[in-house]
C-alpha cells in the first residue's frame, strides 16, 4: 500500500489559457488601468528605440558632413549634438526602467489585492481542500514572477518587435526578393517557436505547481516543527521535504532544458537565413541584377534585424513562465465565491435581530457524493429570542456543524433554517447576518499583534463596549499576562490555552452580538476564570440568544434548556430536569460527572 | 552584514561540489563568445572573393567552402549555448536545492523559542524567495559577468593596439564606472533587503490571514484585512521603486559611459582625423568597438546588482543558519551510569524557568517527585505554567542543569533525542499533518515499518476511536490540520499517535477536553489499565477534577508555584484551591436546581 502518495496536490492548474488571449483579455485589463503610465512608458521605449538607432545614424553623418570635407568647425556642434542625445537617452532609459518597475508593482499590487479579496470569499470547503501553502504561492510568489515580465521583459520585447517591423518594412521596400530571402526562415522560427513554447509552458507549470507544493510542506513542517522534535522524527520530515525540493529543482532544470534547446535553434535560423542572403544575393551580383553594395548593406541590416530578435528569444521564457504565473492566479479568480454574499467593500447593512431561531428538517453532509454520511439529520427545534440553550453530545455528533450551519459556512442541501421568521437562505449578504452572530471558536485563533489588537480586530466600536464592562471583566487585560498592549507571537504562541480563550470570549462578546455562541469556549479555562465568564454572562447575555455547547456540564448551569445530540439526530430536548428523569444519554453524561458515581471508582462500561 | 570575502567563501562552499559544472560552463561560454568573432571575418572573406568574382575572375568553389564554415561555426555556436545554458544553470539550480536542504535541516533542530520570533511566512519566502536570489547570484550573475569580463578582455587590449590616443580618449569615461558602482552598490544592498523584508511581510501576512480564515469570516473583517493588507502590498510597492531608482541607474550610466568616450572620440580625436593623423578606417573601427563595449557594460551592471542581491538574501539565510540549536547535551556520559536504584522515576527539584524576554518567571521553585507507573494530574489556574513545565520535560525548552531527574540522573544531560524517546506526550494545542489518518498515527511509532491494521485498531480502541474507526477510510488524506474532524476527534487522534510512541512516561496537556465524559472515562479506563499492564507512567494535565479520584497524586499549580500536592481524597478535604474548584465544579445541587 503507497501511504505517502506523493500526488496529494490536487486539483491544480485546470485553467489553461492560450497565452495571447491571457495577455489580451486578462491581463490587460490589469494594465488599462494605468492607462497613461503604460502610454508614458510606450513612448519613452519609443524615444529611446529612436536615440539608440540614431546615435549610430548621426555618427555616420558627422563622417559625411565633417571628417571627409575636412570640416573641423562642425566637429563641436555634431559632439554636442550626440552628447545631448545620449544625454537625454540615457535619462529616457532611467525613466523608462522606472516607469515599467512602477506599472509592474502596481499591476501585481491589484492583482494581488485582488487575489486576496476572492480568498476571502471563498466558501470555507476550498480551505479545507486547498493547503494555506498553495494559496499563498499564488498570492505571493507566482504574482511576483510577473514583476521581471514587467521591467525587463515589456520594455525590451516592445522596442524590439518596433525595430524588427520597422526594418522588416525597410528590407521590403529596399529589395523585394531579398527581403524575402532575409525573412524566410521566420516561418521556421514561428514553427519552433510555438512548439518549444508549448513544451516550455508545461514545465513552467510543473516547476511552478512544484514550488507550491514545497511551499505547503514548508510551511505545515514549520507548524508543525514541534511535534516532529517530540516525535524524532526529524529524518521522516527531512525525506518528504527533500523530496518536494528535488522535484522543484528537476521541474526547473526541464524548463531550463527546454529553453536550452530553443534559444540555440533560433540563433542557428538567424545564421541560417544569413547563409541564405548570401548564397541568393552572390547569385544575383553575380549576375549583376544588385550592386555588391547592396548586398553589404543588407548583411548590415540583417544583423540588426537579428539582434532584437535574439533578444526578443531570450524574454521568450520569461514570458512564458510570467504567463504561466498568470493563469495560476487566474484560475483562482474564477473560482465561485460563497453564495449570498456582497464583496464589497460597503458598510455591511445593519441588521437588527431579536434572536429566534428555528431549524426545520435540517440534514446536512459536508459532501455531495453519495456515499458520505450526514452529518446533521433531520433536526426540528424552535428556539425563541433570548433563551439560553446548551448543546450536549458526544464527540462528533454534529455540535460544532450545526454551528457552522447558522453561521452559513456551508450552504444547506435540506430543510431550513429561519432566524427572527426569516429563511437564512434568503438573505441577500451572509455577512449581515454574521457580524450578528458570535461565535467563539472550539480552538481559537490569534493574530500576531497586541492583545487589543486581537480584541478589537481592527475596528475600533468595539473599544466603547470594552469600556463599558464591568471593572472586574476588564481587570485581567490591564495588567499581567493579557495586558492590553501586550504583544502576541503568532498564533498566540505566548499565551496559555486558557488565556487564548479569554481573549476568544471577550472578542466576541464586543461585537455586541445578538446571538452568542460559544462553543467549547470554556474547555481550558479552570472553573475560576469559568467563574469570570459567568459573571460577565449574567449581564452580557441579557437579550441575547445564547447556545452553550459544553462537554463539562457545570458550564451549563445558567441555560433554560438543553439539546442533545447523537449521531446528527436530536435525540432528547428539554430542561436539566427532565432530560435527567428520562434516564436517557444526557443521564448517562450526568452521572459520570457527578461526585458520587466517580468516588465509586473506575466507571464500568 | 557580511563581508565580500565572506560572501564569496560562503558562494564557494555551496558552489563547490558542482564546480565542474559551473567550469565548463563558463569555457562554454567562451568558446560562443569566441566564436562570435568568426562570422565577420568569414563575411568579410566573401564579399572580397565577390567582389573579385565580379572582376571576371571565376570563383565559385570558395562560396561553397565559406558557406559550410559558416554553418559549421553556427552549429559550433548553437552547441555550446546549450551547454553552457545547461551546464552553468544547472549548477545554480542545484546550489539553491542545497541551501534549503541546509536551511531545513537547521530549521528541524531550532527550538521553539526561534518560531516564536520568527513567522511561518518569514520562513518559507527564505525558503523560496530568497534562495532564489542567491540562486540569480550564481547562475545568470556569474554568467553576465563571464560575458562582461570576456569582450572587457578583448575589446579594450585592441583598442591600445590600434592608437594609444583614442584608446585613452575614448575609454576615459568609463572611469567613472567604478564610482557609479561603489555609489550604488550599496544602495542596492540596503533598499533590495528591505524589500525582501517586506516581501516576507506579505507572505507572513497572506498565510496569517488564511489560517485564520474562520474568524475572519465569522467576525466579517474581510475588508479590514484587504486594507491591512494593501497597506503592506503599497509599501512593497514603494520600496520596490526605491529599489528600481538605485537598480535603474547602472544600464543608463553605463552606456552614457560608453557614448561619451564616442563624443570625446568625435571632438577631440575628429581634427586628427582631418588632419590625416588618424585614419578613417582606425577611426571608425573605434566608433564599431565602442558599440561593442555597451552590452559587456550592461551585463557588468547587471552582476553588480545580482550580485548585491544574493549578498542580501544570503545574509538573511545566514542569519538563520547561525541561530543557537537547541541544546545539544555535551556530556551524555553522566546517563550512562545505572539508574540508581530507589531514585524516583521522575523527580524535579528547584525548577525555576523564566520565558526568554519576559521578567517574571512562570514557574517558580518546583518540587515534586513521580514514582514509577503512577498516574499523577497536574491542575491548577490557567496560566500557570502547567505546559511550560510539560514543555521543559519533554525539551522543548531549553532545560537548566540539576533540576529534572529522571530515574536519579540530570534529564538535562541526556540528548535531547533519547529524551524524548522517554516521553509519549499530547500537547495541548492540537495538530496533524495533511497526510493519512495512518501516518498521522503511525508518526509516532514505529513508522516507517508499519505494523499490523490490528495493532492500528488497538490503538485506536484504547484511545477511544473505535467506533469512528469503522467509518473511516485510515488511508484518506485529511484536510490541513485535520480541520476535517471534529475537535474531539482530532484529540483523540493526537492521544492515538502519543500512544504509538509506546514510552514509559505518558503526558497528556488538557487532551481530554474537547471529548464528552463519556468517552473520557473510556480512555481513562483503558489507560489505567495500560498501567497495569505496560507499568506506564501516566501525567495528566486537566480542568476536570470528576474523573480524579482514583489518581495516585495531584500537583495544584497557581500562578507558576505548586500549591498543593498531595491524593485527591486529603486534598479534597483540606481547604485549599483544588477543593475551591471542586466545589465550582459539582453539578449535582447547581443543575438541579435550574
Ligand atoms: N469540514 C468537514 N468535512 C467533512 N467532515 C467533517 C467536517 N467537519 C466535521 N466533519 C465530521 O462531521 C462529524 C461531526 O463533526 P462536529 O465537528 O460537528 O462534531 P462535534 O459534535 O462538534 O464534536 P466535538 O465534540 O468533538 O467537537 C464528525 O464525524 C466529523 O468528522
Ligand atoms: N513562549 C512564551 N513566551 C512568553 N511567555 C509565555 C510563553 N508561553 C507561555 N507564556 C506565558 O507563561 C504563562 C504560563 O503558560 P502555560 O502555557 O504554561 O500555562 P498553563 O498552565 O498551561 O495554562 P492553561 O491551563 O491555560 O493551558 C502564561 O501566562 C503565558 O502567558
Ligand atoms: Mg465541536
Ligand atoms: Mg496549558
Amino acid at each position: 500500500m503507497n501511504w505517502q502518495d506523493p500526488d496529494d496536490s490536487g486539483p491544480e492548474n485546470r485553467l489553461r489559457l492560450k497565452v495571447f488571449e491571457l495577455f489580451t483579455k486578462r491581463l490587460w485589463p490589469y494594465i488599462t488601468k494605468y492607462r497613461k503610465l503604460f502610454i508614458v512608458s510606450l513612448s519613452l521605449v519609443f524615444f529611446t528605440t529612436g536615440a539608440s538607432l540614431s546615435i549610430p545614424w548621426l555618427l555616420g553623418k558627422a563622417v559625411d558632413l565633417a571628417l571627409l570635407p575636412k570640416k573641423a568647425a562642425l566637429l563641436l556642434p555634431f559632439g554636442f549634438i550626440l552628447l545631448t542625445l545620449d544625454a537625454l537617452n540615457a535619462l529616457a532609459t532611467y525613466f523608462q526602467n522606472l516607469s515599467f518597475t512602477k506599472l509592474g508593482q502596481e499591476v501585481i499590487h491589484d492583482l494581488r489585492q485582488d487575489l486576496l479579496k476572492q480568498y476571502q470569499f471563498y466558501p470555507l470547503h476550498e480551505f479545507n481542500q486547498n493547503p494555506i501553502g498553495r494559496l499563498v504561492t499564488r498570492l505571493v510568489n507566482d504574482t511576483s514572477s510577473l514583476q521581471d515580465l514587467f521591467t525587463s521583459g515589456l520594455a525590451v520585447t516592445l522596442g524590439n518587435i518596433c525595430v524588427v517591423a520597422g526594418i522588416i518594412v525597410w528590407l521590403m521596400v529596399l529589395h523585394p526578393s531579398l527581403g524575402l530571402i532575409c525573412v524566410s526562415v521566420f516561418p521556421i522560427m514561428a514553427f519552433f517557436s510555438r512548439f518549444f513554447g508549448r513544451r516550455i509552458r508545461e514545465t513552467a507549470r510543473d516547476s511552478r505547481q512544484a514550488l507550491s507544493q514545497l511551499n505547503a510542506t514548508l510551511a505545515e513542517n514549520i507548524s508543525g516543527m514541534s511535534l516532529i522534535q517530540i516525535f524524532n522524527r526529524q529524518k521522516t520530515f527531512h525525506d518528504l521535504f527533500d523530496r518536494t525540493s528535488k522535484d522543484y529543482t528537476r521541474t526547473q532544470i526541464k524548463t531550463l532544458e527546454s529553453f536550452a534547446y530553443f534559444q540555440p535553434t533560433i540563433t542557428f535560423l538567424s545564421s541560417l537565413s544569413m547563409l541564405l542572403l548570401i548564397w541568393y544575393g552572390g547569385f544575383l551580383s553575380l549576375k549583376n541584377s544588385i550592386s555588391l553594395g547592396m548586398l553589404v548593406s543588407f548583411m548590415a541590416y540583417l544583423h540588426s534585424l537579428y539582434s532584437p530578435i535574439r533578444d526578443i528569444t531570450e524574454k521568450y521564457n520569461l514570458f512564458l513562465t510570467a504567463m504561466t504565473s498568470c493563469e495560476r492566479i487566474f484560475e483562482f479568480l474564477d473560482r465561485p465565491l460563497e453564495k449570498q454574499i456582497r464583496p464589497q467593500e460597503t458598510q455591511i447593512e445593519k441588521l437588527s435581530l431579536q434572536g429566534s431561531i428555528e431549524f426545520q428538517n435540517v440534514s446536512f453532509r459536508y459532501s455531495q457524493e453519495k456515499e458520505s454520511l450526514w452529518v446533521l439529520v433531520n433536526l426540528n427545534f424552535c428556539i425563541e429570542a433570548g433563551e439560553k440553550i446548551g448543546i450536549v453530545g458526544y464527540t462528533g455528533a454534529g455540535k460544532t456543524t450545526l454551528v457552522h450551519l447558522l453561521m452559513q459556512f456551508y450552504d444547506l442541501e435540506q430543510g431550513e433554517i429561519l432566524i427572527d421568521g426569516k429563511n437564512i437562505s434568503e438573505t441577500s449578504d451572509k455577512r449581515m447576518l454574521r457580524q450578528k452572530i458570535g461565535y467563539i471558536q472550539q480552538e481559537p485563533f490569534l493574530f500576531s499583534g497586541t492583545v487589543e489588537e486581537n480584541i478589537f480586530l481592527w475596528d475600533e466600536k468595539g473599544r466603547e463596549i470594552f469600556q463599558a464592562l464591568p471593572d472586574f471583566a476588564r481587570a485581567p487585560f490591564e495588567s499581567g499576562p493579557l495586558f492590553l498592549k501586550k504583544e502576541i507571537f503568532e498564533k498566540g504562541a505566548n499565551l496559555s490555552s486558557g488565556e487564548r480563550q479569554m481573549i476568544a470570549f471577550i472578542r466576541t462578546l464586543v461585537q455586541n452580538p445578538s446571538i452568542l455562541i460559544l462553543d467549547e469556549a470554556t474547555a481550558h479555562m479552570d472553573s475560576l476564570t469559568e467563574k469570570w465568564i459567568e459573571r460577565i454572562s449574567k449581564e452580557a447575555f441579557q437579550n441575547r440568544t445564547v447556545f452553550i455547547i459544553a462537554h463539562r456540564l457545570a458550564t451549563l448551569k445558567s441555560v433554560s434548556r438543553i439539546l442533545v445530540l447523537h449521531h446528527g439526530e436530536l435525540v432528547e430536548m428539554g430542561t436539566h430536569s427532565t432530560l435527567l428523569s428520562k434516564k436517557g444519554i444526557y443521564a448517562k453524561l450526568y452521572q459520570l460527572q457527578s461526585r458520587k458515581e466517580a468516588l465509586e471508582g473506575t466507571p464500568r462500561i | 552584514m557580511i563581508t565580500f570575502s565572506q560572501t564569496l567563501k560562503t558562494l564557494y562552499h555551496y558552489a563547490k561540489p558542482y564546480k565542474r559544472e559551473f567550469a565548463f560552463g563558463i569555457l562554454t561560454l567562451f568558446i560562443v563568445d569566441f566564436l562570435q568573432i568568426l562570422p565577420p571575418l568569414v563575411l568579410k572573406e566573401f564579399i572580397d572573393r565577390a567582389s573579385l568574382a565580379l572582376k571576371g575572375e571565376k570563383h565559385f568553389s570558395p562560396f561553397l567552402w565559406l558557406g559550410v564554415a559558416y554553418i559549421t561555426i553556427a552549429i559550433g555556436q548553437s552547441i555550446c549555448r546549450y551547454f553552457w545554458r545547461m551546464f552553468l544553470m544547472r549548477g545554480s539550480f542545484k546550489v539553491a536545492e542545497k541551501i534549503r536542504d541546509d536551511y531545513f535541516s537547521k530549521l528541524q533542530k531550532l527550538p521553539p523559542s526561534f518560531y516564536n520570533r520568527n513567522t511561518i511566512g518569514d520562513l518559507m519566502s527564505l525558503a523560496t524567495n530568497d534562495t532564489e536570489a542567491v540562486r540569480f547570484a550564481l547562475g545568470p550573475g556569474l554568467l553576465v559577468l563571464a560575458d562582461a569580463t570576456f569582450f572587457l578582455m578583448s575589446i579594450p587590449p585592441t583598442l591600445f593596439i590600434l592608437s594609444y590616443k583614442l584608446a585613452f580618449l575614448s575609454l576615459a569615461p568609463m572611469l567613472m564606472v567604478p564610482f557609479i558602482i561603489t555609489r550604488i552598490e550599496k544602495l542596492i544592498h540596503e533598499r533590495f533587503e528591505k524589500v525582501q523584508n517586506q516581501f516576507s511581510k506579505l507572505c507572513a501576512f497572506s498565510q496569517e490571514n488564511l489560517e485564520g480564515i474562520r474568524i475572519i469570516k465569522a467576525f466579517t473583517r474581510e475588508w479590514t484585512q484587504l486594507n491591512r493588507f494593501s497597506k503592506i502590498g503599497k509599501e512593497f510597492v514603494r520600496l520596490n521603486l526605491k529599489l528600481a531608482r538605485a537598480q535603474a541607474a547602472f544600464d543608463p550610466l553605463f552606456t552614457l559611459a560608453v557614448s561619451l568616450g564616442l563624443v570625446s572620440l568625435l571632438i577631440f580625436a575628429g581634427k586628427d582625423v582631418i588632419m590625416g593623423s588618424i585614419s578613417l578606417g582606425t577611426f571608425a573601427a573605434f566608433t564599431r568597438y565602442l558599440d561593442q563595449l555597451v552590452w559587456p557594460m550592461t551585463a557588468f551592471g547587471l552582476s553588480v546588482t545580482y550580485y548585491q542581491r544574493g549578498k542580501t538574501s544570503l545574509e538573511r539565510i545566514c542569519q538563520v543558519l547561525q541561530e543557537k540549536e537547541e541544546n545539544k547535551t555535551s556530556e551524555g556520559n553522566a546517563f550512562s551510569i545505572p539508574s540508581q536504584i530507589n531514585a524516583p522515576f521522575l523527580e524535579v527539584r528547584h525548577l525555576t524557568f523564566t520565558y526568554l524576554g519576559s521578567s517574571r518567571p512562570v514557574l517558580q521553585n518546583i518540587n515534586f517527585q513521580i514514582q514509577k507507573g503512577s498516574r499523577t494530574a497536574i491542575v491548577g489556574t490557567i496560566g500557570s505554567g502547567k505546559s511550560t513545565l510539560i514543555r521543559l520535560l519533554a525539551g522543548l525548552h531549553e532545560t537548566p542543569p540539576h533540576m529534572i531527574f529522571w530515574e536519579g540522573s540530570d534529564f538535562s544531560k541526556l540528548p535531547l533525542e533519547e529524551r524524548r524517546k522517554k516521553i509519549a506526550f499530547v500537547p495541548q494545542d492540537v495538530f496533524l499533518f495533511r497526510e493519512t489518518l495512518r501516518w498521522n498515527i503511525l508518526m509516532g511509532g514505529p513508522f516507517p515499518e508499519m505494523k499490523g491494521d490490528v495493532w492500528l485498531f488497538e490503538l485506536l480502541k484504547r484511545s477511544g476511536l473505535d467506533k469512528e474507526a469503522g467509518r473511516w477510510n485510515l488511508d484518506l488524506k485529511m484536510g490541513e490540520r485535520g480541520l476535517t474532524l471534529s475537535g474531539g476527534e482530532r484529540a483523540r487522534v493526537t492521544l492515538a499517535r502519543a500512544l504509538a510512541v509506546d514510552a514509559p512516561l505518558l503526558i497528556l496537556d488538557d487532551a481530554l477536553s474537547s471529548v464528552d465524559s463519556h468517552t473520557e472515562s473510556e480512555i481513562l479506563h483503558h489507560l489505567s489499565h495500560e498501567k497495569l499492564s505496560r507499568n506506564q507512567t501516566l501525567i495528566l494535565i486537566t480542568h476536570r477534577l470528576s474523573k480524579l479520584w482514583d489518581f495516585d497524586q495531584i500537583l495544584v499549580f497557581k500562578e507558576g508555584v505548586l500549591i498543593q500536592t498531595g491524593m485527591p481524597l486529603n486534598l479534597a478535604k483540606t481547604p485549599g484551591l483544588y477543593r475551591e474548584l471542586l466545589e465550582l465544579q459539582r453539578i449535582e445541587d447547581e443543575l438541579a436546581r435550574s
